[in-house]
């Protein structure tokens, strides 16, 4: 079930508030379990199993653990994750690239697995490991309680796309929740806001940027190739930090707080600080869990680096299982080894434009390896946006209508921090128009959810036309 | 706003929208455990298709974005000038702004598979002609939004450079583009030719096949007479849900001659149209949804006309019935389609 579905959105959603804050406090642990579960079968029907088999196995290790805290029994539990998030995500891509050489030799090719790959799994497999590890470290106490473990694992609002919930941080709110009033309208708000992002600015994007990675190299001009990357960079900044905004919303209305995932990532002055700003749940995941085990910046820089190119390799194998995904990691990984190696003193010295531009080209560039289709098409990709693609006319006007010009601008202003800068001037006694202030809030996220909730309707939209046969 | 479909979705009047599809039927109850763990997935998309105020919400968003941002809410449809609406689906205005040219090795396959039906064909002593109907935005680009270009080279001059000189491929732009000052030939808020589009593909069609049968000679547009209807609006206007009814030309025949029209037209029946004061036996037609306005012209010159509702050239009705000729109308947009699901067909 998606979080914009009528479905979640009219049914789902008010049932399961209400159930959950009119129950006794001692059943609401059960009923967003059974929820949760709920939501997930809906999209997954029968691999439900599969998140059931990941909540048993890092219960009954984190138990172990708590008993018998053995380098084995969590290098056991840790491998059973990596193994199941292997096999589902990653068989086919493995046994693809052990064919290559089979080929090559003459043999037999193995046959792909082609296995379903189950929604959610790369952030639940790394949850578990989270609570394994911290649980071994004794950074927290494994729960006895199978439901509230149950429930932490498969938290709706976090459950298919993040943020990486770590168990330390909402154990306290398992065991107890409050909510009041204002909780509520602070979730709703962020929800709404979440929504805003991922229905009016990510999916309106989304459509210039497909039709445009999807043109024959060709037809790649310059101006086309810089169109279709900065939609790109938009669609999947808007799309992923507004289904975070929104797991915290639904979060906050449950009486959860889940840390930040994003914090204005585009206005990094360095790839270093884009990390510290992106996906934070993921990368805080990755240096905790990998790279500060592997010795972090403790050990000699040349072991630094080559932790650093491990992590980002891995980043980059995390979000899919392909050799692009693999090179966008591994460009990332090289653009931070180069920072330490003295480019960051470089960048430091330059005006903070000069850092800013440097910053928006580096990821930009790393966008195509993300979305290309192929690591061909991504290097054609880059020559039409450096002038050396297609001869074909100036054609960006096709691509801009006048919903996907205002979605642009919305999107450069709101990757920014100006909107929350004005609305907290706003709030400063100068202006001596509070209510006034909360009556336009209001009013403009009305607006957000009621275009949402068109929005929505209309995605359900769906005649038969006689003229496609 | 949440608890509103719930608490008051009751009173809500069902607003009904033209999507000429069954709605999601009410699941039936499970009868075993994966059924069970599918219900919930079938029962959400049952929700999906009749949540209350969905009929208002989304004939709102139509009106909305139409005409606040002036954009089609529909991805496949632009919204253009003057109440003119054009198809954007399959690459359709992509590739006539030459966006989207084959690539060497299918436009070969497509050369390849039109050259071997023309041979299949010809080896049985029948004629082969292939009409190709244009997009409604090469006739009237002038309706399109600013920013639109049109642009080469499109799949159609391509697959015109590589086919043989006298391969009988037709392209219908240059009459459509020569006759549209004299009367209009597309529907506004269709994709479709109305039936003056339709006749001046008719006239395209006979007159290259008078170089076999120099006996056929197309009817005069002149017994025709013009005259504003108001029509409900067409298959793209549905697309984004803005149903109305809209003033269009349409035309009626001096009845000095009379077309014979099936009654009914239904793509899986084929239409068998008997005419026997005609100056020719046999045709067996290929057609598309555009094929249906060239039906009681191209029948009127034939004693035994079949148009059947196929992308392709059916062989083992061409063995049936042995016409004198096999017309193969397409759409212009399909050649954006991949060739395997347009011809599919295995000739030899």
């Amino acid at each position: 079930m998606l979080f914009t579905s009528p479905a979640f959105l009219f049914y789902f959603l008010p049932l399961m508030l209400c159930g959950h804050w009119l129950l006794p406090a001692h059943w609401r642990n059960a009923w967003v379990l059974a929820a949760s579960l709920l939501f997930y079968i809906v999209g997954e029907a029968v691999y439900v199993w599969v998140l059931l088999a990941s909540i048993a196995l890092n219960y009954f290790f984190g138990m172990a653990l708590q008993r018998h805290p053995g380098r084995g029994v969590l290098a056991v539990g840790v491998g059973l994750n990596l193994f199941m998030l292997a096999t589902f995500k990653y068989a086919d891509f493995l046994v693809a690239n052990i064919n290559v050489p089979l080929s090559a030799l003459g043999l037999t090719s193995l046959p792909l697995p082609h296995m379903h790959l189950p929604i959610g799994i790369s952030f639940f497999v790394f949850q578990g490991i989270s609570y394994l590890v911290d649980v071994y470290r004794r950074d927290v106490s494994a729960t006895r309680s199978p439901v509230d473990f149950a429930m932490y694992k498969a938290l709706y609002p976090q459950l298919i796309a993040g943020p990486i919930v770590r168990y330390r941080d909402v154990v306290g709110q398992i065991k107890h929740r409050h909510g009041d009033w204002e909780q509520m309208g602070r979730g709703a708000r962020r929800f709404i806001i979440g929504l805003g992002k991922k229905m009016i600015i990510a999916n309106t994007l989304a459509r210039p940027a497909d039709t445009i990675f999807a043109l024959p190299a060709g037809q790649w001009t310059a101006p086309v190739a810089w169109l279709g990357i900065v939609c790109y960079a938009l669609q999947i900044y808007f799309d992923f930090s507004g289904y975070s905004d929104m797991a915290i919303g639904l979060g906050r209305m449950l009486g959860f707080t889940f840390l930040e995932n994003f914090n204005y990532p585009y206005i990094a002055q360095s790839v270093g600080e884009f990390w510290r700003r992106w996906h934070i749940s993921l990368s805080t995941w990755f240096r905790d869990y990998l790279y500060i085990p592997l010795g972090g910046g403790r050990v000699s820089p040349g072991r630094v680096y080559f932790n650093l190119s491990l992590v980002f390799l891995l980043c980059g194998l995390w979000h899919g299982a392909s050799w692009a995904f693999l090179i966008w990691g591994g460009f990332h990984g090289l653009l931070m080894v180069i920072e330490r190696l003295g480019w960051g003193r470089v960048l430091q010295r330059l005006p903070r434009v000069l850092r800013h531009v440097y910053l928006i080209l580096a990821i930009l560039v790393s966008w195509v390896f993300f979305r290309a289709d192929t690591l061909s098409a991504a290097l054609d990709y880059l020559g039409a946006m450096a002038g050396l693609g297609g001869l074909s006319p100036n054609l960006v006007g096709f691509y801009l209508n006048p919903m996907v010009k205002l979605a642009l601008a919305a999107g450069i202003i709101g990757a920014t921090p100006i909107v929350p800068l004005v609305n907290s001037a706003l709030d400063r006694p100068l202006w001596q128009a509070g209510f006034g202030v909360g009556i336009l809030r209001l009013g403009a996220l009305s607006a957000i959810f009621a275009m949402c909730i068109m929005l929505s309707a209309a995605q359900t939209y769906n005649p038969f036309i006689y003229f496609r046969f | 706003m949440l608890w509103t479909p719930l608490l008051f979705g009751w009173l809500a009047p069902r607003r009904a929208l033209f999507e000429n599809r069954s709605l999601t039927a009410f699941p039936s109850l499970p009868t075993n455990l994966p059924g069970v763990l599918r219900y919930p997935g079938k029962f959400a998309n049952w929700l999906s298709d009749t949540f209350p105020f969905r009929g208002g919400l989304i004939q709102l968003h139509t009106q909305l974005s139409g005409s606040l941002l002036r954009t089609s809410p529909n991805a496949d449809v632009v919204i253009g000038k003057e109440g003119w609406l054009f198809y954007a689906g399959e690459y359709a205005l992509a590739g006539w702004s030459g966006l989207h040219p084959f690539d060497q090795q299918e436009l070969y396959a497509w050369r390849d598979a039109l050259v071997a039906r023309q041979k299949a064909l010809a080896a049985q002593g029948i004629r082969y002609l292939v009409y190709i109907a244009p997009d409604k935005q090469r006739i009237y680009p002038e309706y399109l939004p600013d920013g639109y270009r049109p642009g080469t080279p499109t799949r159609l001059e391509q697959l015109q450079a590589v086919l043989p000189t006298d391969f009988p491929l037709l392209d219908g732009g240059p009459d459509l583009l020569a006759a549209k000052s004299m009367r209009r030939l597309y529907l506004r808020t269709d994709s479709h030719w109305n039936e003056m589009g339709a006749f001046v593909g008719y006239e395209t069609v006979i007159t290259a096949m008078q170089k076999w049968f120099g006996q056929i000679h197309p009817i005069s547009m002149g017994i025709f007479r013009e005259a504003m209807t108001t029509v409900p609006s067409g298959d793209l206007s549905v697309m984004i849900n803005r149903l109305e009814q809209i003033q269009e030309p349409s035309w009626f025949n001096d009845k000095s001659i009379r077309f014979k029209r099936p009654k009914v037209i239904d793509p899986k029946v084929p239409v068998d149209i008997v005419n026997d004061r005609a100056d020719l036996e046999t045709a067996l037609i290929f057609h598309d949804s555009f094929g249906v306005g060239l039906m009681p012209f191209i029948a009127h010159h034939f004693r035994h006309a079949v148009f059947i509702h196929h992308k392709d050239v059916d062989m083992a009705r061409v063995q049936a019935m042995r016409p004198q000729v096999v017309i193969h109308e397409i759409i212009e947009r399909r050649l954006n389609r991949p060739l395997e699901k347009e011809l599919a067909e295995p000739v030899k």
